[in-house]
């Protein structure tokens, strides 16, 4: 995913299709919903500006949400990633942090990558499902889906990554 | 002053946090108002149109079980039909168009394919016209499931109207584009149509609490309620919504309310949400004295 505008608006199309029109049609289960679009924040250039960064999450999200009739919903969590994601990506690239960098395997290694894309991933479905299902009565429900989201996005995403590398 | 300067321009990205945490927030909790704005919906005109395209797609992959629901109401139908024939003592043409129907028979349904008609129909003073529309968005893994079809105000679609299926009632349009409209369908928290037990005639509304989308619950249904597990529960008429008699579901547990005043009775619904691919819009004609007195009254 380089810098150009063009390409950031392609992946930005397509993600947002994927998401929206296939993911979010396919019932396969009542838990586990991948949340492939994360992808496109984590992907952004390392030295993507916050404000940037906030104004392309909050986007996304929200075309997303008009496709799942829940406005407000993915763009709120996508923007508490944005918020989270400078820094998680610092703390797993302090020792090597020269220059911008497209985050992935190729430029992070597995372990550090996965090590960025868990945690992003767990706060983005976290807060995703907390505001969906609002409720204490339903906390494990809350916990459930979280951590099947986590874990489906994240193998979604690492084979993506895999399958890329490779080409 | 430089400092002060400094400390926003360095922490300004939260205050722009702060403000779409806003605008989400808002869009967020205005959402859940029934009326509203049709933009941020799957029904708006751009939405609406690119998931068109895969739904046309999709719908081939449905339509083996598809031929075969049609072939068993077929059967249902011609066995209905029969019936009629005999009770008229008339010659009624096999060709007669559905457009327009009037008045509609109650049904016990024993078995899916078997029917036993409890009562001749009564024609009902009134007729609705059914717009067919397709789905062409829709949810049903969520607590607030929503679905989108492809006819809007441009085919007379408005807000109010009732939606039904083949197998049973869908739901309420709730938002309204040119060519497309966004219903809350039965599975959705905020849902609450009249219904009753088609045997016995005693009322209840129907209501969803999340989950299975097969399973809904009929609340308020009084302590002194005759009916059984298995009975068939259909929509009541009482509002200008629906018309009597539109298939609901079959009674399948009963549990004591909250306040132990009345009966909630667990519903099977007839409507199979996650293969709903075709539906029909009801225009009931405007029943303009019960909705001004329904206002006035309104507390």
């Amino acid at each position: 995913m380089t810098a150009t505008w063009v390409d950031k608006i392609r992946w930005f199309v397509i993600l947002v299709l994927v998401q929206g029109v296939i993911i979010s049609q396919i019932q396969v289960s009542r838990y586990a919903v991948p949340l492939l679009y994360v992808v496109f924040i984590l992907k952004l250039s390392s030295d993507t500006g916050r404000k940037a960064l906030l104004l392309y999450s909050f986007f996304i999200g929200l075309c997303v949400d008009i496709f799942g009739n829940t406005p407000g919903l993915n763009a709120t969590a996508s923007i508490w990633l944005a918020m989270a994601r400078p820094s998680l990506l610092r703390w797993q690239t302090s020792r090597d942090a020269s220059g911008s960098f497209v985050p992935g395997i190729k430029s992070m290694r597995v372990w550090p990558f996965l090590r960025y894309v868990l945690p992003c991933v767990f706060l983005h479905s976290a807060v995703l499902n907390t505001i969906d299902t609002f409720s204490v009565a339903r906390a494990t429900d809350i916990v459930i889906a979280t951590i099947a989201d986590t874990i489906v996005t994240v193998v979604l995403i690492m084979v993506i990554e895999f399958v890329w590398r490779k080409k | 002053m430089r400092n002060i300067l400094d400390f926003l321009i360095k922490y300004s990205h939260w205050a722009l946090f702060i403000l779409l945490q806003l605008v989400a927030a808002i869009l967020l909790f205005r959402f859940n108002s029934f009326q509203g704005s049709v933009w941020f919906t799957s029904a708006s005109e751009v939405a609406a149109s690119v998931t068109k395209v895969s739904a046309e797609v999709t719908r081939y992959f449905g339509l083996e079980k598809m031929n075969r629901d049609l072939t068993e109401r077929n059967v249902r139908l011609m066995q209905e039909l029969r019936y009629y024939k005999e009770l008229v003592g008339e010659k009624v043409h096999d060709n007669d168009s559905l457009i327009v129907i009037q008045g509609m028979q109650k049904i016990v349904r024993t078995d899916s394919s078997v029917v036993a008609i409890k009562e001749p129909p009564k024609l009902m003073d009134r007729s609705y016209v059914v717009c067919p529309a397709r789905v062409v968005n829709i949810s049903v893994r969520r607590f607030d499931n929503y679905l989108a079809i492809d006819k809007g105000e441009s085919s007379g679609v408005c807000t109010g109207m009732g939606v039904i299926s083949g197998m049973g009632v869908v739901g309420i349009v709730c938002r309204t584009s040119k060519n497309y409209s966004l219903v809350l369908p039965v599975i959705n928290s905020v849902s609450s149509i009249s219904c009753k037990i088609a045997r016995t005639d005693y009322f209840g509304f129907l209501k969803w609490e999340g989950g299975d989308p097969l399973t809904a619950f009929m609340t308020d249904v009084p302590r002194h309620a005759e009916y059984e597990i298995g009975d068939t529960v259909v929509t009541s008429g009482h509002s200008t919504v629906f018309i009597e008699g539109i298939p609901v579901g079959t009674v399948m547990s009963k549990d004591d309310s909250d306040d132990e005043m009345s009966f909630t009775l667990g519903i099977h619904l007839f409507t199979d949400f996650g293969r709903l691919n075709d539906v029909y819009v009801l225009a009931l004609p405007p029943r303009e004295e019960l909705i001004e007195l329904e206002k006035d009254i309104k507390y």
